[in-house]
This record gives structure tokens, sequence and C-alpha cells, in this order.
């Protein structure tokens, strides 16, 4: 008699620990959220290019590009390289986002991605030569006149492909070091390690 | 009256009695007519009859007959241009020959004296439509001279600078003319012979260059591209060197003072058997400089700049069949200074020049042939200042910059129906090949070569009688630039670039007229272009330039062009004691050379500046106007007193800017506002021979943005010698006699007071 009195309750409470169980659920997968890192790259150098692993987060010594999958972005002072295309055998690829606020890049896209190939820098009257690099990363910056002219970031957000195929997003920020020198390259940028094209930061 | 009745009588009388035959009733005048000074003979010289149409013309051995003369009593007027006419009475008798030499005196007046630079050819100043100054040896004696460039700071619209004295390195030191900011903008010759390399477009010579055999030295102001060609846009300075003459020179300096500075030269020339002139010099400069920051900011391990120079030279000319000349020279000039601040640079510079020269006529033609060239060769090492050591052991780089030059100059001159005409061409070309060894890390260097090829044209037309000369030229000059490359090994990895080849051209025309109502007063107007064309270091150098700087060459240089200038002026001598002039001119130059900073994306990747530094590529901009004018008198208190004034007043003014338009209105760097000189010479034989000398020059700016302003200054120098017997001559100089305090540079100190006791002997 007394049995059939709890069993209302008891189903009613079962019910909503079941829904509560299934919202919290719903609410951990939505709410994955990527750590964002800032970087700074040396790439100061005339000659040799800087290159850059997202899943080590750091600076990676390569010495020869063409043939490693060991990096993912390569710097040399404002030329920009990924592994891919002429660039290296890599799985990379780049979408530029445009200048939008980084934490609203949450997917990265599932085509469009532009690939390493020859560019060639020329000036009137000098001879003009090529370097591997990505078209869709070349003109990240704007240039300030003024003595010497300045380069600023148009702060455009870009997701790369790495060379393993899976996906980061970035912003450069500066060009410039504490003291002025131009090659010390800020970036901040979210990786997404499990290769899912969730690139949310917020 | 009583003389011409006699001479009726004596000649009835000669009629009467002479045999057959009219000649027996006149006589004959012969003789020859030399220069004073020199004893050579004067060929084209003019021997007239006063009063009668009585005449001749000196052949090319001075020698002149009149005849035939009749009997009498006459005045012979002997003239040349260049030269002070002389009267002589002489007698003739019948059917004899009187003989009556010449011997003239060089004119003194600026207006008839004879110049070869205005014009390519020997013409006197009073034909010129340019403002012209001329020095003469006296001038360089009655100064001290210790370079050339110190004679040149007397005259109106010239701006020799030299950033620290003796010790002053290429590319601290230049002349500059009519504003124009830069000593490459000015061209400077020796014997028409260009020294002004085709690498920097400068003259590395003014430390070496002796004043032992300088006969004079020409100035002509304004742009003259039309005779000359490159660099020609201030105007032009001509070293005339004294040739071998029949009578024989020698002499002897030595001259020692202050801070160990010593100048010791000795010269000798002769015209051997009428056929082979031979002249020698060979001229030695030190000095064991002068701390040239203030005290302040001399630190203890730095050292005065320490200069040793030479410079010897040899010319033999051989006189062939009338009158030609064909001549050969050879010439030494070595420089070892050593600087030593927070760098010790150890620095050698040998530059040797061949000259063959030819001059001869056919009939009234006139040919003139110069074929000359250079070897210089220009070595640094450089070490820093090492603290632990406290020395300068730190090896830092050491450079070698081998360049080699040369050139051909013809031209045909000749006079038709009142015009004067002059064809001619000129060639030049230069090599250079620069290389900087860093120390541990390897070799960066450039190369590259310019050839230059022109024609000229030049008329003189002389009108109403010689009252009016009008003067019309012309010349075209084309280049090009070739093998430039610049290698790179202090990567670790061989970086070779290979410039394109690039050439260009100038068309530069010239028009003037001068009026001479009468001899004492000339009026010209003259106009004329310039260009010039980009040095082989501005085409092609890159790499470090200190430690800041990275240079970027630019191949695609256009010359600089100046596409006016007018000059307006008078010139008068109301009385023999006193000359004075005044011009005033107006001129603009475009495309003028500017350094760029690059920024990131047009700095050539195959160059690898150092992080921090700037990228600078020199590139063509804007337009500069000048504007300015001259005046200038001369007066002689006979009979000791001699007085000099000169004001030059100038304007260069940035007007127009299209890379740094907030320069647009700044005054064009280095140039002051004003320059004033006054001299006064006391000269008596008896006692002594003193001149001093006063300058005051206005302030300028020392940078593009007018920021930095250098200070204006006055220095008095003075100079007194007294001839002790024979050619023998003792001589006291004070340089700066007031000691005063001023810089040339924003950086050095100009020397302070200088004084040197010297000991001459001229034969």
């Amino acid at each position: 008699m007394k049995l059939k009195g709890v069993l209302k309750p008891a189903l009613a409470f079962s019910l909503f620990l079941a829904l509560l169980w299934g919202c919290a659920e719903e609410v951990k997968e939505e709410v994955e959220v990527l750590p964002v890192f800032q970087y700074t790259i040396d790439a100061s150098s005339g000659e040799e290019w800087a290159y850059f692993n997202f899943s080590l987060g750091s600076r990676v010594t390569i010495s020869d590009p063409t043939t490693s999958t060991e990096w993912d972005i390569g710097f040399q002072r404002f030329r920009i390289k990924v592994n891919c295309g002429t660039s290296g055998p890599g799985k990379g690829g780049v979408v530029n986002m445009g200048a939008v606020d980084f934490d609203s890049v949450t997917t990265a896209p599932t085509e469009g991605y532009v690939v390493d190939e020859m560019l060639k820098w020329e000036h009137p009257g000098m001879p003009p030569i090529e370097y591997s690099g990505n078209p869709a990363m070349k003109d990240w910056y704007e240039v300030k006149g003024g003595m010497p002219p300045l380069l600023i970031s148009k702060k455009e957000v870009f997701v790369v492909r790495t060379a393993d195929g899976k996906y980061a997003k970035m912003q450069i920020l500066d060009y410039y070091d504490e003291e002025g020198r131009g090659g010390f390259i800020t970036f901040k940028y979210a990786y997404q390690p499990e290769g899912t094209a969730n690139l949310r930061t917020k | 009256m009583r003389r011409y009745l006699t001479s009726i009588v004596g000649a009835v009388l000669m009629i009467a009695l002479a045999p057959a035959g009219a000649s027996a009733q006149a006589g004959r005048i012969e003789g020859t007519v030399t220069d004073a000074e020199t004893k050579e003979p004067l060929a084209g010289a003019n021997v007239v009859v006063e009063g009668t149409t009585l005449r001749a013309t000196t052949g090319a051995d001075g020698s002149y007959v009149i005849t035939p003369v009749p009997a009498g009593e006459y005045t012979l007027i002997a003239s040349m241009k260049g030269y002070k006419k002389l009267t002589k009475s002489v007698r003739v008798r019948p059917g004899e020959t009187t003989t009556v030499n010449f011997e003239l005196e060089e004119t003194i007046f600026e207006l008839e004296k004879v110049v070869v630079t205005a014009t390519r050819t020997e013409t006197p100043v009073k034909d010129l439509p340019a403002s012209v100054s001329v020095i003469t040896e006296d001038d360089i004696e009655k100064i001290h001279t210790k370079t050339l460039d110190d004679v040149l700071n007397i005259i109106p619209g010239v701006s020799p600078e030299r950033y620290k004295g003796f010790g002053t390195t290429t590319g601290h030191m230049g002349v500059c003319m009519r504003g124009t900011g830069h000593a490459s903008r000015t061209l400077v010759l020796k014997d028409g012979v260009p020294l002004n390399d085709l690498h920097y477009g400068t003259v590395d010579l003014w430390n070496t260059l002796s004043s032992c055999n300088v006969e004079r030295i020409e100035v002509v102001r304004g742009a003259a591209s039309a005779l000359y060609g490159s660099s020609a846009m201030g105007g032009v300075i001509n070293i005339i060197s004294r040739p071998p003459r029949k009578r024989a020179r020698a002499g002897l300096r030595f001259e020692y003072g202050s801070r160990g500075t010593l100048i010791a030269s000795g010269n000798y020339s002769k015209v051997f058997f009428d056929r082979l002139g031979l002249s020698i010099s060979a001229e030695k400069k030190r000095s064991e400089g002068y701390k040239y920051y203030e005290a302040e900011r001399w630190k203890d391990y730095y050292k005065e700049t320490t200069t040793d120079l030479l410079n010897a030279a040899l010319r033999v000319d051989w006189r062939l069949k009338e009158g030609s000349i064909l001549k050969l020279e050879l010439e030494r000039n070595e420089e070892k200074p050593v600087v030593t601040t927070s760098t010790r640079y150890e620095i050698q510079n040998i530059i040797d020049r061949v000259t063959l020269g030819y001059r001869g006529s056919a009939g009234k033609t006139m040919y003139k042939a110069t074929a000359w060239a250079y070897k210089r060769d220009a070595s640094t090492t450089a070490l820093k200042y090492n603290k632990s050591t406290k020395a300068h052991d730190k090896p830092y780089y050491t450079s070698d910059i081998p360049s080699d030059g040369w050139g051909f100059m013809g031209q045909v001159s000749r006079t038709i129906k009142g015009h004067s005409l002059t064809f001619g061409a000129d060639l030049q070309g230069a090599k250079v090949e620069t290389s900087y060894d860093y120390a541990g890390k390897g070799l960066r260097f450039y190369t590259g070569k310019v050839s230059l090829y022109s024609i000229f044209v030049h008329d003189e037309i002389s009108l109403l009688k010689g009252k009016v000369v009008l003067s019309l030229g012309a010349r075209y000059d084309w280049w090009k630039h070739t093998k430039g490359r610049f290698i790179d090994e202090t990567t670790g990895k061989l970086i070779e670039i290979d410039y394109p080849e690039r050439g260009n051209s100038a068309f530069s025309p010239k028009a003037g007229i001068v009026y001479r109502p009468r001899e004492e007063i000339r009026f010209r107007v003259s106009f004329g272009t310039g260009f010039k064309a980009p040095g082989i270091y501005y085409l092609y150098r890159s790499g470090p330039h200190g430690p800041r700087k990275f240079d970027v060459g630019n191949p695609d240089l256009k010359p600089e062009r100046m596409t006016h200038s007018i000059d307006i002026g008078f010139d008068i001598r109301p009385i023999e004691e006193l000359q004075a002039t005044f011009t005033y001119y107006n001129s603009s130059f475009k495309d003028f050379i500017y350094k760029k900073t690059l920024s990131e994306e047009e700095i050539p990747p195959y160059f690898h500046p150092e992080p921090g530094q700037e990228v600078i590529q020199p590139v063509n901009v804007g337009r500069v106007d000048i504007h300015g004018y001259e005046a200038g008198i001369k007066v002689d208190l006979h009979p000791h007193w001699s007085i000099f004034a000169n004001y030059t007043y100038n304007r260069s003014i940035i007007k127009e800017h299209e890379l740094a338009p907030e320069l647009e209105g700044k005054k064009l760097r280095k140039t002051p506002e004003y320059r004033f000189n006054f001299g006064l010479t006391y000269d008596n034989p008896k006692l002594f021979r003193a001149t001093a000398t006063f300058r005051n020059v206005g302030p300028r700016f020392y940078d593009e943005k007018n920021e930095k302003r250098l200070e204006g200054y006055s220095v008095w120098d003075l100079k007194i010698s007294r001839v002790l017997f024979g050619g023998l001559e003792l001589s006291l100089s004070v340089d700066n006699l007031t000691d005063e305090k001023y810089k040339m540079s924003w950086y050095y100190l100009a020397p302070p007071r200088t004084i040197m006791v010297g000991l001459t002997y001229k034969y």
C-alpha cells in the first residue's frame, strides 16, 4: 500500500536525475574551450628561417624543412611559410578569416586552404628573387610611413592546418620587440590537439 | 712740323743722290717679342708702327720684320693678348736694319687675363660671359698655402670644406661652388683632365696636390656641362701647371711648425736644346695632428690623427716643329693617415696618374688631344679598442678599394669668318672593386664599371668690332654602368648578385653674351645647364655602413640635373688701381640623390642587414632652388699696399621632396648664407711682405632637417716673409691667428692656431 506512494516521486526524481545527467553531458560537450597562448619568435635573421611547432608550442630547429614534418609554420623576418606545397611534405594550408575578433573564429573551415608556392620578390632595377611561402599569409601587414617605415599587423585571424592535418588558429600581434627591433614576431594562437575542427576559445 | 720738313728734305736729297732702286731710301725694322718673365718667344704678337699701316705679326720663334720703312723716327707698339702693351721709339735710317726687341709683361688685370677653362681654348676674360676668377702664382705665395684648397678659400662663390686640417681623410673634404652643397657637383681639372673620380664623384687629391709648379688656378662659376660634362654643376676649377721653359727654374721649400707639421718640397724645370723640356718635383707633408673633440669627449686612449703625404711628379715635353708640343706626365700621390678613437683606422691611399698630351696647329686650325689614366688603391685596416688590454688590438675589418680610371679628350679649333669654333669628343671610364674582410666572418664586396662618351661644340662670335661676343655651345653625354656585382661570404653561404646593366644620357646647352662698351667695363649674361652622372658607389655599394646602417645600391639611379644656371653681372675698372665685380645668379637642380630608408618589403632578401640596422638606398628626388650674388673689389695703393674684399650671399632651398615633404622649405645642408673675405698685403722688397686675410663664414645646417646648426665663424691668417739674400726667403705663417674655436663639421673642431716658420729658395 505504502510502495505505491513512493513510486511516483521516485520516478519523478529519477527522471529529473536523468534529465540533469543528460543536460550536464551536453553542457560539458558545448563548453570545450581551447587555451590561448602567446609566443614571440626570433625571426630577425636576414637569412635563416625560424620554425614553430603548434603541438610542442615552441620553436624547433629543422635542418631540412623540405623533408621534415616536425614543423608547422616558418618565419623569416616578415615572410611566412607553412608545411605544405613547395615548402614541405606536410598536410598544411591556410585560410585567412579576415580581421575579425580572435574568439569569433570557432570552427576550422572544411575547404579553401591555400597551399605554399614559389613567391617572387621584385623591385625595379634590382635582380628579383624567389622564395617558398604561403600566399594567404603574404600580406599580413600594412606599412606605416615614417623613418624608418614600420610594419603594422592587420590583425587578421588565420586558420592554419598543421603538418599532420590538425587545426590551429593564430593572429599576429607585433613585429617588433620592446627595443623596437624588427623580426621578433609576437603572435597568439589556439591549437586543437584532437584533430577536430573545434577552435572555440571562449 | 720740323721733323716732317726734315724728312722731306732728307727724302729729296736721298732721291737726288741715291742710286737707282727705291728700296735704298727705306730702312727695315726687325726684332723679337718675348715674355719678360720666362724669356720665351711670343708667337702671334702684333708690332705696329704708330700712325702708319706698317705692321707685322711674330712667327713661332717670336721674330718679326717690317719692311720697307721710310727713314725717320717712329713709335713702335707691341701687343699680345694677356700682356701689357709696350711702346718703343725707333729711328730708321735709309738702307739700314734697326733691331727692336720687346719683352712683354703679363697683364695683372683680371679682364685682360687669358684663361682656357671657360671655352676650352685660350680666351681673354673680357670676351667671356661667365664669372671667372684667376688665382696667380703670386696669390699662392702671398698666403700660407699648405694645400691648394687653402687658396680657394679667398675666392667668391667657392666653399672649400676641410673638417680636420691636414689629417682630413677623403669624404670629409672637398670644394663646393655656388651653393650646390656637395663636392661632387663641382668639377676639378688639372690641365683640363678631370680629377673627380667616377666612384663617388668627388676629388680625393686635395691633401697631396702640390703647389710647386702651379702656374695658376682658373675658377669658372656656374654650370658648365656644355663643355665638360658630368659634375660641372656649381662650376669648374682648373689647376694649370707651369710647363718647363727655356729659363731654368728651381725651388726648395722647407717649413716646420706647430704639432710637428712639416712641409718640404723641391722642384726643377728647364727646356734643353730648345727641344726637350723637363720638370721634376717632390713634396712631402706631415703632421702629428690635434685633438678634434672637446676635452670632455676626448678619451685617454684617443690619439690625434697623424698623416704622411707625398707627391712626386715628372714631366717631359718634346717641342716638335711649328710650335707643336707632346708632353708626358707621371705623378704619384701617397697619403697615410692614422685615425684613432674607439676604432683605429690605418689608411693608405695611393694614386698614380699618367697623362699624355699633344697640342699643335696646322695653319689656322689648332689641335689638342689628351690621354690619361690613373690607378688608385685605398686600403684600410680597422681595429677596435680592447678595454682589457688597453690597446686597439681587436681586428674589425680590412678593406681594399682598387679603382682604375682612364680617359681621352680631343678637340679641334678654328676661326672662320668671325666664329671661333671648337669641336671635340671626350671618353672616360672607370672600374671599381671594393672588398671588405670582416675578421672571422669573411669577405663582402661590390664591383662595377662606368663608361662615358660625349661630343661637344662651342662657338664664339665676335660682333660690333669685338664689343659684343656671343657664346653658344652644346654637349651630348651618354654613359652606361655595367658589371655591377655584390658578393657576400659572411653568412656562410655564398651570395652573388649581378645587377642589371643600365645607361643614360644628358644634353647640355649653353649660351652667353658679353657687351663691352668701353675697355673698362664689361656686362655679361650667361645661361648654362649641368648634370652629374651617378657614381659607382651609389649604384652598387651594398653592405654595412657603420654599426647602425646598411647600404643597398640602386642601379636605376638617374643623373642629377641642373635645369638652368643663369648669371648676370658686370666687371669694371674705372681707374687702373681699382677693379670691381658683381654677379647675380639663379639656378635649380632636380633629381638629387637622397638616402631613403627602405621598408621591410623593399629590402632585397639577398642582403642581410643585422637586426636593428636601418637599410638605406640612394634614390633621385626633388628639386633645389638656388640664388645669390657675389661682389668683389681689388684695390692697388701704390707702391706697397693692395687690398681685396669679396662677399658671397647664397640661398639654397629644397623646394620639392616627394619622399620627405617635411624637408620642403629647408636649406640645403652645409650651405652658408654668406661668406666674406678680406685681405690686405704690404709689399716692400726692402723690408718684408705681409698678407693678412680675414674670412667670415655664416651659420649653416649640418643636417637636412635643419636641426643641427653650425655656428658662423671668423678666421684670421697672417703670413710675413722677407728676402734674406739671393733667392732665399724667410717666412713666418700663423693660421687661425686668434685661435678661434670653430667647427666645419658637426663632430669635429677645426684646427687651432698653427704657427710655421719656413725657408724657401727660388731660382
